[in-house]
């Protein structure tokens, strides 16, 4: 009975475990993360700061899509990860820290302004 | 991988089930956080989070406890003793269905989000 994806666990050869292990803690570290952030988004509208309830709904938005975003990318990188292991190749960039940064980024200039005006 | 780790290969598979728990507990607390909190918005919709989010998320983390799925022969088995390799359907499976749960999740929350008057 082969694994799932069959695209990943297909190809190539089995990778010193360690590094299967370490790939599949990367991915649970990023779902955490989706996670932490899909929180913040509807933290930011149950808290009831008192922002401009525009900004706040944005800021939400973001926030909650950004989470969604993320679960499903790291579950993709996970698999190319795996694949790129299996087939001695190397590894995704770092796609997914830069996506992160930049959305946490726009959410912090958003929050400023709804504290500046 | 540092020294200490390649000393003890059993280390490498408990720290992932750890982090296996402790992820699937992460989601499981909060779809029952978000449903509480959204339940003021969209109603009925929310237990979408616990009808569908949370028994993802505590299968995927029941599954956590037993047996890792990559182990040098020398670690011993779980507590539980159970021979569950067979019943674990793997990482692809189980990480698509935390992902998965996330994203029920996301879409509850989007729609609390969308559909609030304030």
């Amino acid at each position: 009975m082969q694994r799932w994806p069959s695209w990943v666990y297909g190809v190539g050869e089995e990778p010193d475990y360690r590094f299967s292990l370490a790939n599949e803690r990367t991915m649970l570290a990023w779902l955490r993360t989706a996670l932490a952030l899909l929180a913040g988004g509807v933290a930011v509208r149950a808290l009831n700061l008192g922002l401009h309830s525009a900004l706040e709904t944005t800021i939400s938005l973001v926030l909650i899509s950004l989470g969604m975003a993320l679960a499903a990318l790291s579950w993709w990188r996970w698999a190319s990860s795996e694949r790129a292991m299996r087939l001695d190749r190397p590894l995704p960039s770092a796609g997914l820290g830069t996506l992160t940064a930049a959305g946490v980024l726009v959410v912090g200039v958003l929050v400023l302004l709804a504290f500046l005006t | 991988m540092n020294g200490s780790t390649s000393r003890d290969p059993g280390l490498q598979a408990e720290r992932t089930g750890l982090a296996w728990q402790r992820t699937a507990l992460s989601v499981a607390a909060g779809s029952i956080a978000a449903a509480r909190i959204s339940y003021e918005d969209v109603g009925r919709l929310a237990l979408l989070n616990v009808a569908i989010a949370l028994p993802l998320a505590l299968w995927v983390y029941v599954g956590s406890r037993l047996r890792p799925q990559h182990r040098p022969t020398r670690q011993p088995a779980a507590r539980w003793h159970v021979p569950l390799d067979r019943w674990r359907p793997g990482v692809g499976v189980e990480g698509a269905v935390l992902g998965a749960a996330v994203l029920v999740l996301g879409t509850v929350e989007l729609v609390a989000v969308l559909s609030a008057g304030s």
